[in-house]
């Protein structure tokens, strides 16, 4: 997947009895939105806390920007997160709420009232720049939220369920500021919801049990081996046996021949070919048939 | 990068009192530490003492505030992914809860002296208010760093504001039952100083090693705290 800009290597994270990453191992492309991957309690949260250099680890080493933040807490000058919980201080106005965060980067109050406007303006909540947080609805203040962690000048951005408790429609314009703003640097995408996964990352880690067991781009992943067949009678002829169609009218072939090879042998065997296809499987298929094999 | 987040805290206790707020503190401060008080107390470093008690009361809620109340918001567990250190966190905190528990006190009393001198009452000397400033500013300090680590673990802040009354009845009684027991036995004629310190004068000696000596055990209590903070963030339960 090409260069990365941190990394987790055979990480183990333990809350007492309970271990919360087991050897983990987590890879994030230098460019992209890349999806940390689970089910609630997997493990997500805590492997970001590990990239942070907020935990104590068991074991493993976490790599930064080419810096190690347990030892060089300064690191987190360069990443800035959003956890589920907002971080907003409720009492202050969006904009002192976003220029207080962009103090404790070190910038000026100049700089600071600037790239607070411009990243309130880019998240299209620049006219709400002098209202309390706390008379926001849940979606502004997830807009300002996420206003706040483009605004400050880090070289990667950490969101955390950044659309859990938001409406449909909040979270798909959530999912766009996304895409748009990670143009110019990583982010780190932590989510259960496999469709947004799926729209927004170009890359994947799905965590189960503290562990890693699925990795890669987006697009492999869901390609399945397997091709839609579709012909004018129906059925299919494929290596002496006669396949019957399924509801939707196609027949789904797995071979292991590429594409143009078994068109031609399906032409071939006297089949009149109508449409022909790799099938796909979505996200969810991936994680749902991983889940299973791994028990869960 | 003490000075961002002191800006922030001083931000949120502002917005958070709102104008009206502000204004009825103002009035509480000023009209019983300012004019009531000084005006029914006859001897000048007597209507002092309020002022090196009080502060008791003022920073430790601000200090419980910064932690247990910003755990509760849920907004702790950004500022420590935040690029501020431990550290700045605990000194930023610490300062701004004095500050806030002090500030009140400070313009209190100097409009008590002020409102002494305009009733024709006697005022006391510039060293001893000097020693209740500083005396006032060490008890703001131990008050705050008490709030702070009871809030460190608390479950709540409701939870860290109990144990915080409960703590300071105790100081007070205890420290009154001690002085009252074994003064004399410390420090021959110690409780003598000490009554002749808030009658005849702040500035004895007394009073002095009582602030240092409250110096010295708020200066060991922000390190344990720093130190709490550190282990308990590396226990994983410092959020």
């Amino acid at each position: 997947m090409g260069s990365t800009s941190a990394s987790l290597t055979n990480v183990t994270v333990s809350y007492g009895p309970v271990r919360a990453l087991d050897g983990f191992d987590l890879d994030i492309p230098s460019r992209g939105v890349h999806g940390l991957l689970g089910r609630n309690g997997a493990g997500k949260t805590t492997a970001i806390r590990a990239l942070l250099g907020l935990l104590r680890l068991d074991g493993g080493t976490v790599g930064v920007l080419g810096a190690d933040p347990v030892k060089a807490p300064e690191t987190r000058r360069r990443i800035s997160v959003l956890f589920s919980e907002d971080g907003l201080v409720p009492a202050l106005t969006v904009m002192e709420n976003l220029k207080v965060w962009c103090g404790f980067y070190g910038c000026g109050p100049r700089d600071c009232a600037e790239l607070a406007r411009k990243s309130l303006e880019a998240f299209g909540m620049l006219h709400a720049a002098q209202k309390p947080v706390k008379d926001l609805s849940t979606g502004n203040r997830r807009a300002v939220a996420m206003a706040r962690v483009f605004a400050v000048p880090s070289e990667l951005v950490v969101l955390d369920e950044p659309t859990a408790s938001l409406d449909p429609v909040k979270a798909s314009e959530v999912r766009a500021m996304i895409r748009n703003c990670a143009g110019d640097r990583p982010v780190l995408l932590s989510t259960h919801n496999m469709s947004e996964a799926e729209s927004v990352c170009a890359s994947i880690t799905i965590v189960h049990g503290g562990k890693r067991i699925l990795h890669g781009e987006t697009g492999a992943l869901t390609v399945s081996p397997g091709f839609v067949v579709r012909t004018t009678c129906g059925t299919v002829v494929h290596g002496g046996e006669v396949i019957s169609p399924g509801p939707d009218g196609s027949v789904l072939l797995e071979s292991p021949l590429p594409a143009p090879e078994l068109l031609e042998s399906l032409i071939a065997q006297g089949n009149r070919v109508e449409e022909f296809g790799r099938a796909g499987r979505d996200l969810e298929d991936v994680f749902m048939s991983l889940a299973r094999e791994e028990g869960g | 990068m003490i000075g961002p987040l002191f800006h922030r805290e001083y931000l949120a206790f502002a917005r958070s009192l709102g104008r009206g707020g502000f204004i009825r503190l103002v009035v509480i401060y000023l009209g019983l530490f300012g004019m009531y008080l000084p005006s029914s107390i006859e001897s000048p470093n007597l209507a002092l003492l309020p002022f090196v008690l009080f502060p008791l009361y003022m920073a430790g809620p601000v200090g419980i505030d910064t932690i247990a109340g910003e755990r509760e918001r849920g907004t702790l567990e950004t500022l420590l992914a935040s690029p501020l250190a431990l550290a700045d966190l605990l000194w930023g905190k610490f300062l701004f809860s004095v500050a806030a528990g002090s500030v009140f006190l400070f313009f209190s009393l100097v409009v008590s002296l002020g409102f002494r001198t305009l009733r024709g009452m006697a005022v006391a000397q510039p060293g001893a208010v000097l020693v209740v400033l500083f005396t006032s500013l060490v008890v703001s300090g131990f008050s705050a760093v008490t709030g702070m680590h009871v809030s460190v673990r608390a479950r709540s802040s409701r939870a860290a504001q109990q144990w915080f009354a409960a703590l300071s009845a105790v100081f007070f009684v205890a420290t009154g039952a001690l002085l009252k027991l074994f003064a004399d036995k410390l420090i021959p004629g110690l409780k003598g100083v000490i009554e002749t310190a808030l009658v005849n004068g702040w500035e004895s000696r007394a009073v002095i090693l009582f602030a240092v000596l409250l110096l010295a055990v708020t200066g060991a209590m922000l390190l344990w705290l720093s130190g709490r903070m550190r282990v308990l963030w590396k226990l994983n339960s410092f959020r």
